[in-house]
């Protein structure tokens, strides 16, 4: 890997310990946004003030351990990258569901489940492209967002026990505003903490207002300073009527942590071409098994925080001993049991705003990632209906209600019925979108700029990306150079290319002999040396320009199936 | 392949030879390509860059001309590197894992300074 100019400290560098320790502080307080997703889904479940701030510890203590799982490399776990563990909005709209349907243990079961799913999912990921393309990403990442926001308003307006009062009105728009402020025209490390800042402001605000429980308030006196978060009161219970809205989360949580590896592999080497799945299936198997840990501990869903990894491409400090860092500072603030009260008695107008500014930026990352692919009508009645349907579940939730009960947390959830709705028609409109194109290339008229122009000409008919179609250019061209002469006998060969929006795959076919296709890049002697040689080091070329390949023998001929992901 | 076409131009810059390529190469043209090579260093060229800004693709018949060239420079006491190694060709040679085999400077001005 080469590191990029703008990088100060890559990946395996080791920065100065001031520069580790400062930039591991604001880590901290950008990720400590997001405990507000346990903290509402706690409230909902009705958990008395003493066990919030316990889980509120354990939540801390589940992200520093899932912080070193991400940047650690053991074995097959962890991408080695500085990339710092979250709490995520993928998980709150199913955590809710459960929270609401059988409680805090529901919420962990069910979060255990959803670990144990994505570990299960990383070394499939590639091939879940086809059914969970982008543009559906981007719908489940904009739903997830607008759910939340839905769900943290029916909170603080549609609780029919505590109805919303003017203080508190007051309280959550000072508490808004302060972050929106902060964010729009702030600067530095106090735009980095708008919220933060907000939260504080609107603490203090809701104090002076007399927002802020007596008994809560008693709860946080009464902590003590250090301490061990316990375990003994978590338990756990699953149902299967809830294994959808965790799998469509887990999905989502797998394919944002695929993204955030990508950008971590992009940050770190100047000569990046293409996401390395390796180290990102390494990575989102170490997501997956921290939302395990979360369930086991009694925490929400994790997940990599993609605004922490932003932040570290920002000033330049990628050193995963930052992650380490970071990973610290949280098992330390969980040792701190008035820190994770504090956080739990924060009154419900504070952290509704807080969760309102946060998807905010959740609902426009939706939108911009649906916004990156060609909408073509299948996409757009995909998408549109999806959108269609999943409003239709919070503008009119009597119809959900009326379902049968199984049915409920499909039905009921607009998260989870947009994806719903668009996975289906996704996989509808799939038929009939694979196009096929041939052609000859006769042994005495080998032209290569005709084998380019047939893969640029179909390439743009079919709106595939250039740098696919290059590489498929390229694997022709390279392999008839290869076998022309002594392998290839004579006769035309055949060119068959497939796409499918997913997949590109170009099978050639001559009457020869197979070439060799090594896994181990033939020594710069070998290459020098011989003919072999050579034609071994384009046997590998040929392995490692395609995503998969395959040779046989047929009907007398040499077949070689090269495909490309698209 | 029948029809590939590779141009060699030759220019001087001090005590720096540069051929710029341009167009494809393959197995039809890398003997031309190792030729023109190894008659420089056996006139006694000491200083040889290869520019491969306008060069479309290359196979890996490339790969063992440049490797070749590599050794010649070592037995004639000479400095060989390449420029120009960008985009899709760049991606060649990484793929090839041969970004390390050679000496490769950012542009044709980079090679003239460093060889000088």
């Amino acid at each position: 890997m080469k590191k990029p100019a703008h990088i100060t400290y890559g990946v395996a560098d080791s920065p100065p310990i001031l520069v580790t320790v400062f930039n591991g502080v604001q880590l901290v307080g950008l990720i400590s946004i997001n405990l507000v997703y346990p903290l509402l889904v706690f409230r909902v479940a009705d958990t008395p003030v003493e066990l919030v701030a316990n889980l509120m510890a354990i939540g801390m203590l589940v992200l520093g351990v899932a912080t070193f799982l991400q940047s650690l490399r053991l074995g097959p776990v962890g991408s080695g990258f500085m990339c710092p563990a979250t709490f995520t909005a993928s998980y709150f709209p199913p955590s809710l569901l459960a929270a609401k349907m059988g409680g805090l243990p529901m919420v962990f079961g069910m979060t255990l489940f959803a670990g144990v799913l994505e570990g299960a999912l990383a070394p499939l990921l590639n091939r879940l492209r086809a059914v969970f393309p982008i543009e559906i990403s981007g719908l489940v990442i904009f739903m997830i967002g607008w759910s939340a926001g839905i769900a943290g308003l029916r909170l603080l307006l549609a609780d029919p026990t505590a109805p919303l009062t003017a203080a508190e009105c007051a309280v959550a728009v000072l508490t808004l505003v302060t972050m929106v402020a902060l964010n729009v025209w702030g600067k530095g490390v106090v735009r980095m903490l708008c919220a933060l800042i907000g939260i504080a402001c609107g603490y203090v605000a809701a104090g002076f207002a007399g927002l802020v429980d007596a008994h809560q308030l008693a709860a946080v006196t009464a902590a003590p300073w250090i301490g061990i978060p316990t375990f003994g009161h978590v338990s756990w219970t699953f149902d299967a009527a809830l294994a959808a809205p965790f799998a469509i989360a887990c999905i989502a949580a797998a394919l944002k942590a695929l993204g955030t590896i990508t950008i971590c592999q992009r940050m770190n080497d100047a000569d990046w071409v293409r996401p390395d799945m390796r180290s990102a299936t390494r990575g989102v198997l170490a997501d997956g098994m921290s939302t395990a840990l979360a369930g086991v501990a009694g925490a929400m869903g994790t997940n990599t925080s993609t605004p922490a990894v932003g932040l570290a491409s920002a000033t330049g400090v990628g050193s995963r001993k930052v992650a380490y860092a970071v990973g610290t500072i949280f098992v330390m603030l969980s040792l701190f049991p008035k820190l994770a009260a504090t956080l739990a008695a924060v009154p419900r107008a504070v952290a509704v705003a807080a969760l309102l500014f946060a998807v905010s930026f959740v609902i426009i990352n939706g939108l911009q990632v649906i916004a990156s692919r060609l909408l073509d009508a299948r996409r757009t009645l995909t998408l549109g209906l999806a959108f269609v349907g999943g409003g239709a579940v919070d503008v009119f939730p009597a119809v959900a209600a009326s379902a049968p009960k199984a049915l409920i947390p499909v039905v009921g959830s607009s998260f989870v019925f947009a994806t719903m709705i668009a996975l289906v028609l996704n996989l509808l409109f799939r038929v009939g979108v694979k196009k096929t194109v041939n052609l000859k290339v006769e042994v005495e008229a080998i032209e290569p700029q005709k084998i380019e122009d047939f893969f640029k000409l179909n390439g743009a008919k079919w709106g595939a990306r250039p740098d696919v179609v290059t590489r498929a250019t390229f694997g022709v061209i390279q392999l008839i150079d290869a076998v022309r002469g002594e392998y290839w006998r004579g006769g035309a060969l055949d060119v068959k290319a497939s796409f499918d929006e997913f997949n590109l795959n170009v099978d050639l076919a001559y009457d020869g002999d197979a070439l060799e296709f090594p896994q181990q890049r033939p020594s710069n002697k070998q290459i020098r040396e011989s003919e072999d040689g050579a034609r071994l080091m384009a046997g590998y070329m040929l392995r490692k320009c395609a995503d998969r390949l395959r040779s046989q023998r047929k009907d007398g001929k040499a077949i070689v199936h090269l495909h490309y992901d698209h | 392949m029948g029809a590939s076409t590779l141009q060699i131009s030759e220019v001087r810059a001090g005590q720096t030879c540069i051929l710029a390529l341009a167009g494809r190469i393959d197995s039809t043209n890398a003997d031309q390509l190792t030729a023109r090579v190894g008659k420089l260093f056996e006139a006694g060229e000491k200083n040889l860059v290869v520019d491969f800004k306008e060069v479309l693709y290359l196979t890996s018949a490339a790969f063992r001309v440049l490797l070749v060239a590599t050794d010649d420079a070592e037995r004639s006491a000479a400095r060989f590197a390449l420029c120009g190694v960008l985009g899709h060709v760049r991606e060649l040679f990484e793929m090839g894992g041969l970004l390390d085999a050679f000496t490769i400077h950012a542009s044709r001005e980079d090679a003239i300074e460093q060889l000088r």
